[in-house]
């Protein structure tokens, strides 16, 4: 048997996940890439169990990332974490969203990568809102969307992207948990004004299944939980240009026009 | 001609007056506006067109077999109707954009009219981030060699680990 300093189990909305290392150094440098709200504790069985060497990293007999740098396996385990956790939760239901907290409201918005949600999050987080995530909206059987403040991943203009703390872009994170206020669907395109349409709450909802991580495993529950989503909140869909205005438009609708009022549990 | 729903292996939420309809056995999603979740609930196995027609007064449209025909056409393509309902043949009239010029003179027609919008829904690998250090789905390794830190049996609880 290995001794337990060479492992490093945690849970994190109730999946459970271990981590176990070729070198003790390694160990030390795990809990940077937890994501949020993981809590290092002891646990089995396990859903998932990942190995790393300085070489390798293998998620149970599959090879992630072979004849990498540690960091660069680092990079691999801490992506596929978020992605596991998403997976296995067992308390909450994982909607590939970007969220914002305003004024005691939950924005949504839902797409996948490349769609253009973490500039707009960056965007309304540099206009004063609580970053909340850039990645999943943590939704739980009440349709109140909690924290899950990853660093951002912010691309630059040659494809990649960077862990960028929040408060290194002037933000703070959320801490409480909100009621969803607003769903935006916003696809990019240059030199576009954001002159959204509304969406009924059925074609929100299907805006969010086509984003929930294990809505075909979990039917029963992607249904009840994210029509209770959409029954609070109102839908809008349209193209827009720049991050940082339409961020500001979105924050004057939701403070003068939203019919939804914005509501802290 | 009767037409009977189709029930099993779907998962029907109502929502603000649309339906949300789960096929399990297609994985699909369907959000059906109110005219045709009217249609889709009269189709009960003993309404005739007719009848069903007479019911979408209730919605401000004129009672016009056609708009019927329409979703019934639109809810068989979704699947939601039973095998055995016959196969609708819809005249060249009942198309929605003929009838949306047949009801152009009644306000907000168009909205009414019979619309369903489906989504496949996607498994969970369609949602795996590119982000940074993503790697797409991987392939379980075909010749694995364990590293040799692996020689020790595993200290995890799982059947899992290599």
């Amino acid at each position: 048997m290995g001794a337990p300093e060479d492992r490093l189990t945690f849970v994190s909305h109730g999946a459970r996940i271990g981590i176990r290392v070729s070198h003790r150094a390694i160990l030390h440098r795990l809990p940077a890439i937890l994501p949020p709200g993981a809590a290092i504790t002891s646990v089995e069985p396990l859903d998932i169990v990942y190995t790393l060497s300085p070489g390798d990293l293998y998620r149970g007999s599959v090879s992630l990332s072979s004849r990498s740098t540690i960091d660069e396996a680092l990079r691999v385990l801490e992506s596929d974490l978020h992605f596991q956790v998403a997976q296995h939760a067992r308390t909450a239901l994982f909607v590939h969203a970007g969220v914002v907290g305003w004024k005691g409201g939950a924005i949504l918005i839902p797409g996948r990568s490349l769609s253009g949600k973490t500039s707009l999050v960056a965007a309304l987080v540099r206009a004063g809102a609580a970053y909340y995530s850039d990645e999943y909206a943590v939704i739980d059987r009440q349709g109140c969307v909690h924290p899950y403040a990853k660093p951002l991943s912010i691309r630059d203009e040659n494809g990649g992207a960077a862990r960028v703390p929040v408060a290194e872009i002037g933000g703070r994170a959320g801490a409480e948990t909100l009621r969803p206020v607003a769903i935006v669907l916003a696809n990019y395109r240059l030199g576009a004004r954001w002159r959204p349409r509304a969406l009924t709450q059925g074609q929100a909802l299907l805006a969010l299944i086509d984003n929930t991580v294990l809505a075909q495993e979990q039917p029963e529950l992607t249904m009840e939980t994210l029509t209770r989503v959409v029954s609070s909140a109102t839908a809008l869909q349209g193209l827009r240009g720049e991050s940082g205005p339409t961020a500001r438009q979105l924050l004057r609708w939701l403070d003068r026009d939203s019919p939804s009022q914005p509501n802290t549990l | 001609m009767t037409i009977t729903a189709r029930t099993k292996d779907l998962i029907v939420q109502s929502i603000d007056g649309e339906v949300c309809v789960y096929d399990l056995v297609n994985k699909k999603c369907h959000v059906l506006n109110k005219t045709s979740a009217l249609v889709w609930k009269l189709c009960d196995g003993h309404s005739t067109l007719e009848e069903m027609a007479a019911k979408l007064e209730q919605f401000d449209l004129p009672a016009d077999r056609d708009i019927v025909l329409l979703a019934l056409d639109q809810l068989e393509k979704a699947g939601l109707l039973e095998n055995a309902a016959p196969k609708l043949a819809l005249t060249p009239a009942a198309s929605r954009r003929s009838l949306i010029g047949k009801l152009g003179a009644v306000a907000g027609a168009a909205a009414l009219l019979p619309l369903i919008d489906s989504i496949a829904v996607p498994n969970a690998y369609a949602q795996a981030s590119s982000g940074p250090g993503f790697s797409p789905p991987p392939f379980t390794t075909p010749f694995f060699t364990p590293p040799p830190f692996f020689t020790t049996p595993p200290f995890f609880g799982t059947t899992s680990a290599p």
